[in-house]
């Protein structure tokens, strides 16, 4: 956190106000899977697809715009859809980012 | 005549042809403990941890030193491989990411200022990083993060065929799979998805009683022992619903990973009477009993899910890993309850473990590289002695450059004189052929003590490790003894199972009402106290000649001075610094510490011969307390 410029908190803030945190106050309490209810017989996900095939290892990440592309690909019909474009626009702000080599001791890291 | 397989060979037609050799660079990083492997036609090569070589404790940087050595482990060059292949799919990942922001809402903003630069600058960009770092454009191809836990359990396996359990924190959505393998074929069944996870349940109660998250989760399990599982009822009750399959779901009420940057919150605080032990403070019986029972819900857990996944496939070989799978207490549960014939684990069953994973995905499925033969006896993890290792030549180099008086041995001395040394109580550093992939010594670069000598596990604890007395040491025992001592029916190269100590061999220790857990520690309950844990249990390396041959035969001359086949090996480092890599480190530590005798190669060096060692700083500050 320190790492970061002010004018990257900026674009950050701006971003996450502008698109995640509309989308959060319809999507909120439903967009993960919360609930505790006891009445499955098993909380389970069975897959359908319990292989993966060759087509699954080629990501097309090879740059911003190829990423846009297969991001929101991937999200178009989910409430996500549209965000990866408009989160890939602020990669020139983020050229340079020094990456930090010590983990958090307060929060597993999954972000 | 060798042919390798060039990118040509690949790029134009897709397919592979004149394939003597299928070489795949499996990287993971940016999470926990980055790391590298390299496989040549499905065979493991080399794999290291970044950390060895930057000296960062579980460094999640992108591994660039781990990559340079598994080309050199190789001897090949960049353009010489067929590709590259990352252990997670980040698109998964970055959809449970923005997700879990829309849940946590204007409480999730603080995290995305800190993940997103890296998400923009770096994670999504991976293919870019890769052919920048190689300096080549080759393929870079992405494995599902648990698919590549389950590849590494399983292909390495002795088994042909065998039910594959993953259990983590989280990777991309899942944080549970149940799968099944089958010569090169694996499949995943099932999942448990995110916000649901084993793993972030452990880490919960882990920050809670004042330890680390993502590092300190081992110190959870051996504190367990200390406590009684009081709080068993309240955390089925309040925090987790487990159906009979083993599938789970938390009660997201208590938890705070979601929304802050804690995993627990003040509901959870409310519900173990207080606030959470402030970290290096005093542990109090609160703790001990919030181990003990957390423990126990893992266990019963991974019990139930072990029995629901023999039912499913009906396979009797359990292959196990994911961060939870290094759990070895739990796993030594699932072995006595003989669910399956036989249990394997990946030794570096956490994130840098998938390294190898990955590797081994893309080359069985990906390139169709027939999975090499397996017997149901060996494995093909080489005992995971896959890291970087320095010849006697490169370990004299080193010590002429400094002047470090030492003398030499050969193999057969050397053995020798350990063993009379250990006897004698001298605690020793081990430095011996190529380094462990994983998180535990197994011989290669251990620190080793005499597991009979009722000082050993304070002085190491104390004056070695510089780390809290509690914690036990682990044994290793040749094979072909291990009944003697432990009550363990299976190998264990990989020090991943905890078994009983035998009755035969305890002693009763005295009852003491009290929580001092130094004079809990310092009661004798066997003739090998120092690796008899507070429960009586430990956690074995069993040994053998054909897959570490030096260290069996320090064991063997060690059982004929004294009649005892177990020594105590800890790992060579200090608290909060990685394994030792290289002579340097050793040397460092050796002199840092207590450590009496340095074993290099065929090279000995005794404290008392070494010139005065000065540093210009305490060298604690340089290692952050884990």
């Amino acid at each position: 956190m320190s790492l970061i410029k002010q004018k990257q908190i900026e674009v950050l803030t701006n971003f996450y106000k502008q698109e995640i945190v509309p989308l959060s106050n319809i999507y909120a309490d439903s967009i993960l899977d919360y609930a505790c209810p006891d009445s499955n017989e098993s909380y389970f996900i069975k897959r359908s697809n319990t292989r993966m095939t060759k087509q699954d290892f080629e990501l097309k990440l090879a740059d911003e715009q190829q990423a846009a592309k297969t991001i929101d690909s991937k999200w178009a019909a989910t409430p996500l859809k549209g965000l990866g474009k408009k989160m890939l626009k602020l990669t020139p702000y983020f050229l340079k980012v020094k990456e930090k080599s010590e983990l958090s001791s307060s929060i597993y890291e999954m972000f | 005549m060798h042919y390798y397989l060039t990118l040509a060979n690949i790029m134009n037609n897709g397919e592979l042809k004149m394939c003597d050799s299928v070489y795949v660079l499996g990287i993971s990083s940016f999470y926990h403990d980055a790391a590298a492997a390299i496989t040549q036609n499905g065979e493991i090569i080399a794999a290291a941890q970044e950390e060895r070589f930057t000296r960062k404790k579980h460094d999640p940087r992108f591994p660039v030193n781990a990559i340079q050595f598994c080309l050199e482990a190789a001897q090949i060059e960049p353009k010489e491989l067929a590709a590259v292949a990352f252990y997670d799919n980040p698109v998964l990942s970055l959809e449970r990411i923005v997700k879990t922001l829309i849940a946590a809402g204007s409480d999730g903003l603080s995290t995305w200022l800190k993940a997103a630069p890296n998400w923009l600058n770096r994670n999504l960009f991976i293919e870019k990083l890769i052919k920048q770092e190689l300096n080549i454009n080759l393929p870079v191809l992405f494995c599902e993060h648990h698919f590549s836990h389950a590849a590494s359990a399983f292909y390495p396996s002795p088994f042909e065929e065998a039910a594959v359990l993953t259990i983590d924190g989280v990777g991309e959505w899942a944080t549970t799979s149940l799968g099944v393998g089958n010569g090169s074929d694996l499949q995943i069944l099932k999942e448990i998805h995110f916000p649901h996870s084993l793993g972030l349940l452990y880490s919960a109660f882990t920050q809670f009683c004042g330890f680390k998250v993502n590092t300190g989760e081992y110190k959870l399990m051996g504190l367990a022992p200390y406590g009684q599982p009081t709080y068993v009822d309240i955390i089925y009750d309040k925090l987790i619903h487990v159906k009979e399959d083993g599938s789970f779901r938390l009660n997201l009420d208590y938890f705070g990973y979601i929304n802050s940057d804690s995993m627990t919150n003040s509901a959870f605080a409310e519900l173990f009477g207080g606030s959470h032990r402030k970290p290096e403070s005093r542990i109090t019986r609160r703790e001990m009993n919030l181990a003990a029972s957390i423990q126990r819900v893992t266990e019963d857990i991974m019990l139930k899910l072990s029995t629901h996944l023999q039912e499913l496939t009906g396979k009797s070989n359990l292959c196990l890993a994911g961060g939870v799978a290094l759990n070895c207490v739990a796993n030594g549960k699932i072995l006595n309850k003989k669910i399956f014939d036989k249990i394997w684990i990946q030794p570096a069953a956490g994130d840098a473990g998938g390294a190898i994973g990955a590797a081994l995905m893309v080359s069985h499925v990906y390139f169709n590289t027939p999975r090499p033969l397996v017997d149901n006896i060996r494995d093909c993890q080489q005992g995971s002695y896959l890291g970087p290792a320095f010849s006697n030549a490169e370990v004299k180099a080193f010590l002429f450059n400094d002047n470090f008086p030492f003398e030499e041995a050969t193999d057969q001395e050397r053995a020798e004189l350990v063993a009379r040394e250990l006897a004698n109580g001298k605690i020793i550093g081990y430095f011996v052929g190529r380094s462990e992939f994983g998180p535990r010594a197994l011989g290669a670069r251990s620190i080793l003590g005499d597991a009979r000598n009722p000082y050993t596990q304070s002085r190491m604890n104390l004056k070695t490790k510089f780390r809290e007395s509690f914690r036990p040491f682990a044994p290793s025992v040749l094979l072909e003894k291990s009944r003697d001592y432990f009550k363990l029916d299976h190998e264990s190269p990989y020090m991943l199972l905890v078994a009983p100590v035998c009755e035969a061999i305890r002693k009763e220790a005295s009852a003491i009402d009290s929580d001092d857990l130094i004079a809990i520690v310092n009661q004798l309950r066997s003739f090998i106290p120092a690796v008899t844990h507070v429960d009586y249990s430990a956690r074995v390396q069993t040994v053998t000649s054909t897959t570490k041959p030096d260290y069996y035969q320090v064991l063997k001359e060690f059982e004929k001075l004294t009649g005892v086949g177990v020594i105590v090996n800890t790992s060579f480092n200090v608290r909060g610094e990685p394994i030792v890599c290289s002579p340097h480190d050793a040397y460092i530590c050796f002199m840092r510490t207590d450590i009496d005798i340095l074993v290099m190669e065929n090279c000995i060096l005794y404290k008392e011969k070494q010139p005065q060692f000065q540093e210009t700083q305490d060298w604690r500050n340089n290692y952050e307390l884990d």
